[in-house]
C-alpha cells in the first residue's frame, strides 16, 4: 500500500512508508512505477508483526524511531535504478540460441515460470498478430504495479511463449483487457495470501477452440485451457513485473489454475456471462484473484439434500476467510461455485432456478458470529460484526443481536455467488472458490474476433 | 540438426506507450518535527494500527507538542481500509504537515 506514500508527497506531504523486513523489493518496484524518484522507508525488523504482541511491538519500535525522524526532516537518497525494462523496439531481436540456450536465456532474466517456453520468434509472434484485426503496437493498457503497457504486440508474444495456438489470440486480448481493468485490481494480486487468477470462459469460441469444460476441466491436458491461463502468468511476469519476492509476496502461492470453461450445452441455466450482463451466447472471460478450490465434494439424493451440504461447504470455505465480513479489502466477495451438470439437473429438475440455488445458500450458509468476530479482532483490536454494521460497512442482518452465538451469513447478498456448470457430466460432486474482494475483483471481458478484411 | 531461434523480448517496455509517466519528486523535507501535525495512516494489515499508535507514544516522548492525527486512508474510507488517491485530499484537509503510513505486510 505504498501507493499512499506516492500520493502524499505529490501532495507535498513527506511521508514515511513502514513496512515490513522483505518487503522493500516490493515497495520500492511501486515507488518507480508511480514516478516518485525514491521512497521514504522504514524496515519493521522481523519476526512478523502480525505474530507479535502489543508489549512486543512497542518494543520493536522504539529503535525505529530516530531513522524516521531523519527520513521525515531529510530529503530521501535517490538511487540509480537499472532500467530491467527493454527500449529496443518490439522487433527487434534479443537473443539467438538453440531452443535449450533460448530456455536458459529466459530462465535466468526470470521472463518465465520455469516451464520451457516456446520461443517468440518474429515468426511466431506474426502468427498470433493475424488472428485479430488490431495492430500491434496498440495499448491495451499499463499493468500495474510496474505500470508498464501490455500492447497487443507483447500479448502476442506471452501467447506464444505460452504455448498457446495463434487462433487463441482473442480470448488473449479480452484476458489482457480484463488484468488491466482497474476493478481487478492487478496491483493486489501479489500480496502475502497468494492470490491466484481464475479464468471463466463462456461462449461458443470454447468448444470451436477446443477448450475441455467436462471431465477434468481443472487439469492440465486441454491445451487451450491450461496454456491461456499459463500465458495470464507470463503476462503478469514479464509485463506487471510479478516475480516472486518482488511484486509477488505470496506465502505460499499456487500454480496457475487451468481456464474453466463452462459446459453451457449441459447446463439448465444460462451461462455465468448471462448473469454478468452480456446477451446469451457471448463469447466472454471473466477473470477474478481466487485463494484456493475446495476438494470436490459429493452430494446426493433429492435436492435439498445437495443444497443443505452445499451450504455447509460454502460456509466452511468462506467463514474461514475474513474477506466478507472485512470490508477493507474492498466489501464484495465473487466466490464461484462449481457445479456438474448432473447436480445442476437435479435441482433444476426439482425446480430450482440458479437464482433459487443462490438465494437458498445465501439463507443456509451460516456461521456463528463469533467466528468472524475472532477474525476481525485480530485485524484490529475491539473491531466486530456489531462495529462494522454500525458504520453500515455491513447490512443490519449480521447483528440481528448481540450473541456471538447467533448464525449470520458468508455472502453479503445472494447474487455475490456465481455459479458455473462444468466438470464430468455424470458426477455427484462440487466445488467452492473463495474469492478475495477488490485483490482480483471479478471483471468480465467480451471477446472481440477480427472483422473479416474485405477482399 | 539443432534449430536456431532469434527471439523477441517478453517484458513490457515503457517506450510502447505515448502515455507519459508522471515523475514525482519528493515533498520537501520537514525543518524539525517540532509542532508539526503528523497523519497516522493504516492500510489494512495486522497489528498496523498498534505499531503507529507505538512509533506516535515514542515520538511523542521526543517532541511534547507533536501532533497526532489518525487519518482515513481516503474520503470516505475508514481508518485500516485499503487507501485511494484521495488520501491527498484528506492530508490537505488535516493541515498535516508529514505522514507515517504502516504500508506492507
Amino acid at each position: 500500500m505504498s501507493r499512499a506514500t506516492i500520493w502524499l508527497e505529490e501532495a507535498g506531504v513527506p511521508a514515511v512508508a513502514v513496512v515490513c523486513e522483505g518487503f522493500k523489493k516490493s515497495a520500492d518496484l511501486v515507488a518507480r512505477a508511480g514516478g516518485l524518484s525514491a521512497m521514504r522507508l522504514v524496515e519493521y525488523p522481523l519476526p512478523n508483526i502480525g505474530a507479535q504482541t502489543r508489549d512486543e511491538i512497542f518494543e520493536t519500535s522504539l529503535p525505529l524511531v530516530d531513522e524516521l525522524v531523519s527520513l521525515l526532516t531529510h530529503s530521501p537518497k535517490v538511487e540509480a535504478v537499472s532500467a530491467k525494462a527493454a527500449t529496443v523496439g518490439p522487433r527487434a531481436i534479443v537473443f539467438q540460441g538453440n531452443l535449450e540456450e533460448v530456455n536458459e536465456h529466459f530462465q535466468e532474466h526470470i521472463w518465465s515460470d520455469g516451464l520451457p517456453i516456446v520461443p517468440p520468434t518474429l515468426e511466431t509472434v506474426d502468427a498470433f498478430l493475424a488472428c485479430t484485426d488490431r495492430s500491434g503496437g496498440e495499448v491495451i493498457g499499463l499493468l500495474p504495479p510496474t505500470r508498464l503497457p501490455a500492447t497487443v504486440w507483447k500479448v502476442a508474444v506471452n501467447g506464444a511463449m505460452a504455448g498457446c495456438r495463434p487462433q487463441f489470440m482473442p480470448v488473449l486480448l479480452a484476458i489482457a483487457e480484463a488484468a488491466v481493468d482497474p476493478g481487478f485490481g492487478i496491483e493486489n494480486v501479489g500480496s502475502t495470501a497468494g492470490i491466484t487468477p481464475l479464468i471463466i470462459l463462456n461462449g461458443p469460441i470454447g468448444k470451436q477452440l477446443g477448450f475441455n469444460s467436462g471431465q477434468g476441466v481443472l487439469r492440465p491436458e486441454a491445451r487451450a485451457n491450461i496454456t491461456v491461463s499459463r500465458f495470464l502468468r507470463l503476462l503478469m511476469v514479464n509485463i506487471a513485473g510479478y516475480r516472486i519476492g518482488e511484486a509477488d509476496m505470496a506465502t505460499f502461492g499456487r500454480n496457475y489454475y487451468p481456464v474453466l470453461a463452462e459446459a453451457e450445452a449441459e447446463s439448465p441455466w444460462s451461462p455465468l456471462s448471462v448473469d454478468r450482463g452480456f446477451a446469451g451466447g457471448a463469447n466472454v472471460v471473466t477473470i477474478m484473484g481466487v485463494d484456493s478450490i475446495t476438494h470436490s465434494f459429493l452430494t446426493q439424493d433429492p435436492a435439498e439434500n445437495h443444497l443443505r451440504v452445499i451450504a455447509r461447504e460454502v460456509a466452511r470455505e468462506l467463514g474461514g476467510s475474513l474477506l466478507v465480513a472485512m470490508e477493507r479489502f474492498g466489501g464484495r466477495v465473487a466466490p464461484v461455485l462449481g457445479l456438474t451438470p448432473l447436480v445442476s439437473g437435479i435441482l433444476a429438475k426439482e425446480g430450482y432456478s440458479k437464482a433459487d440455488v443462490k438465494q437458498w445458500i445465501y439463507d443456509h450458509a451460516l456461521i456463528p458470529a463469533k467466528q468472524f468476530d475472532e477474525q476481525l479482532a485480530r485485524i484490529s483490536e475491539g473491531y466486530n460484526l456489531a462495529a462494522s454494521v454500525k458504520k453500515g460497512a455491513l447490512s443490519e442482518r449480521f447483528a440481528l443481536s448481540g450473541d456471538p452465538e447467533r448464525l449470520v451469513p458468508v455472502l453479503h447478498d445472494p447474487d455475490e455467488l456465481h455459479i458455473v456448470v462444468c466438470g464430468a457430466p455424470n458426477r455427484n460432486r462440487s466445488f467452492i472458490a473463495g474469492q478475495f474482494g477488490n485483490y482480483g475483483g471479478a471483471v468480465s471481458k467480451k471477446i472481440r474476433m477480427p472483422v473479416p478484411k474485405k477482399t | 540438426m539443432i534449430s536456431n531461434y532469434e527471439v523477441v523480448s517478453p517484458i513490457g517496455d515503457a517506450s510502447d506507450a505515448s502515455i507519459s509517466k508522471n515523475e514525482t519528486v519528493c515533498a520537501e523535507p520537514l525543518d524539525s518535527l517540532a509542532g508539526k501535525k503528523i497523519g497516522l495512516v493504516w492500510t489494512v494489515f495486522a497489528n498496523g494500527d498498534t505499531a503507529l499508535r507505538a512509533i506516535a507514544q515514542h515520538l511523542g516522548a521526543l517532541y511534547s507538542d507533536l501532533e497526532f492525527v489518525e487519518m482515513e486512508p481516503g474520503q470516505g474510507l475508514s481508518w485500516g481500509d485499503h487507501p485511494d488517491a484521495s488520501i491527498a485530499d484528506l492530508a490537505r484537509q488535516h493541515g498535516i504537515d508529514g505522514a507515517i503510513i504502516a504500508a506492507g505486510c
